[in-house]
């Protein structure tokens, strides 16, 4: 009876900290790092001729590194060391298909981070040169941060030959080529990375940006028909409400405020950024009727 | 040649009812059963990812066999003087050694077989609900099982060579991994070094010591034919059957020095 009694107490206890555990161990861990890899004949030698297994072993742990740190602890990733375990995978496994989507998805978004992105693409194709999605994340990255359509044709060209099914690249490389409507292209190109992807946070990712860019695409189209019908550009988004062009302006998916740029694009206090403020860096633009009458914008409208 | 066959059946079905293989693939099925939750995880590329990992499992395995069970063969039977029975029989020693390292190689055909079976059936329930991956590639997978029963079966000569000369069974264990760790290794580094990579002021006589290690020890990079089943590489036939003949030579080429020096010793 005795033992009994102290086997309940035991459970009871273990149920008791497994209960608690959670919320201390959450308070007190100290943040999540990502450690960097030894060079890679080190890694290399240490696999003893398991080299596609270690390539694998580093991808999970980057992917678990970054989905613990973006989706479960809320934090910033150390994006320098992602790339860094990345770039030994492939050294080990230039197959690895995985390390490359996973670098596009987490680095395309950087634009100091591209060259360095499409040197690790660029292997993957001398690699893999079958395989479309490189040239065309290539593409993509030369054209949405770089603004350099000739190589971003160049390589979207060739995914649009490595895929002959998908009329979409085609389009894609065309509208690229005479540098037409940067929008309608980020949204072929979304609508492609959607189409594909199966992971949960970089669908929410793609889904939040397609659904600004397809805004920003309806104003566009709402500034051209505004065009035709009084024979004059609008000056603010306002207009077109006041044109009958549009009910009201959509909301920007990122909490910002869409205008008219002096270009004549359609711009958007937000730049399109993850965790844009408005008490932020556009504290200084004063709002009404959701137009801005000072703006230091230069950019905005692309993926 | 009778009494090597002899030899060869016995030596198997000992291999066969000993705890240590069972308990071995054992872990092996286990793992292999794993292969589904462990690609569960890779975004572009599951089936891939399936096959590195049901062969990476495979070739561990076989190797830490190989390694355990070379060991059984001869070393522990002389600690043991287990042996001395089949000794003072009228069987040349030549025979005694090529009938231990028959059914050593037909233990290891067979973990290998086993393991291999189990991962394709694995595979085949991945691939039938994969979309959009690769078909799955039989013969480059085929010659990456025969890759590893080609590195098994040099390193179970190797063990067998040091065996036949060594009076503990330690030395021939930590000499067999030694030679295992470098034979693996030595084109990378090799490799590395032509590379350019390392640098001018790169000792002359390390490059030379690297070019000596590369030639003398067994390549075992050379049978690495993974990549091939993985990605569904193209596998030149020619490589293929360089491969074969260079792993076949040497492990003979251990085997006659193991007849030679085992027929030497003195084992009273």
């Amino acid at each position: 009876m005795k033992r009994v009694g102290l086997c309940i107490l035991l459970i009871f206890f273990v149920a008791l900290t497994t209960y608690y555990y959670p919320k201390i161990q959450r308070t007190y861990e100290p943040s999540l790092r990502l450690h960097r890899l030894p060079p890679t004949l080190a890694l290399s030698v240490s696999s003893f001729g398991n080299k596609q297994l270690m390539s694998t072993l580093i991808f999970y742990n980057t992917e678990f590194y970054f989905g613990e740190k973006v989706g479960f602890r809320k934090e910033t990733p150390e994006l320098k060391l992602i790339y860094d375990a990345l770039n030994k995978a492939t050294d080990l496994d230039p197959y690895n298909m995985d390390c490359y989507y996973f670098a596009q998805g987490t680095l395309s978004w950087i634009k100091p981070a591209i060259p360095v992105l499409n040197r690790l693409l660029i292997k993957g194709f001398k690699y893999r040169p079958w395989d479309w999605y490189l040239p065309f994340f290539i593409g993509a990255n030369y054209y949405f941060q770089l603004k350099d359509p000739i190589n971003a044709a160049k390589y979207t060209k060739a995914a649009a030959r490595l895929n002959p099914r998908s009329p979409l690249l085609a389009t894609l490389a065309a509208r690229m080529l005479y540098q037409g409507n940067q929008t309608q292209a980020g949204i072929i190109y979304l609508k492609s990375l959607i189409r594909e992807t199966a992971n949960p946070l970089f669908l929410k990712k793609f889904e939040k940006r397609l659904n600004a860019l397809e805004v920003i695409f309806s104003l566009e189209k709402g500034i051209e028909r505004y065009e035709k019908k009084f024979g004059k550009s609008p000056q603010l988004i306002g207009d077109l409400i006041g044109g009958h062009i549009i009910k009201k302006v959509p909301p920007d998916p990122y909490g910002g405020i869409f205008y008219i740029g002096k270009d004549g694009r359609v711009h958007t206090t937000s730049k399109l950024a993850e965790g844009w403020r408005k008490n932020d860096s556009h504290s200084d633009i004063i709002v009404k009727k959701g137009v801005p009458k000072r703006s230091s914008e230069k950019e905005g409208g692309v993926p | 040649m009778r009494s090597i066959i002899v030899l060869a059946i016995t030596t198997f079905k000992g291999g066969v009812r000993d705890r240590l293989l069972q308990g071995l693939i054992l872990v092996g099925l286990l793992l292999i059963a794993s292969t589904a939750v462990f690609s569960s995880f890779s975004m572009r590329q599951p089936v891939e990812v399936a096959i590195n990992y049901g062969l990476s499992v495979i070739h561990i395995l076989s190797i830490i066999m190989t390694l355990f069970f070379g060991l059984n063969l001869i070393s522990r039977e002389l600690d043991s003087k287990e042996n001395h029975f089949v000794l003072t029989q009228p069987i040349p020693r030549s025979s005694y050694i090529l009938g231990k390292y028959g059914g050593f190689f037909l233990n290891i055909l067979a973990i290998i077989t086993i393991l291999g079976l189990f991962c394709i059936i694995g595979l085949l329930l991945m691939t039938a609900g994969a979309k959009g991956s690769i078909p799955f590639p039989w013969v480059k997978f085929l010659a990456a099982l025969l890759g590893i029963l080609i590195s098994c079966a040099i390193l179970g000569a190797v063990i067998l060579l040091f065996t036949s000369v060594a009076t503990s069974s330690i030395f021939p264990f930590l000499m067999s991994c030694a030679i295992y760790a470098i034979g693996e290794n030595t084109q990378t580094v090799r490799r590395y070094i032509a590379s350019g990579m390392v640098g001018k002021d790169f000792p002359p006589v390390f490059r030379l010591l690297t070019d000596i290690i590369y030639y003398l020890f067994p390549n075992f990079a050379l049978f690495d034919f993974k990549a091939y089943a993985i990605y569904g590489l193209p596998l030149s036939g020619k490589l293929l059957l360089v491969s074969i003949a260079y792993g076949t030579m040497y492990a003979a080429v251990c085997l006659f020095f193991a007849v030679i020096l085992f027929e030497r010793r003195d084992i009273s």
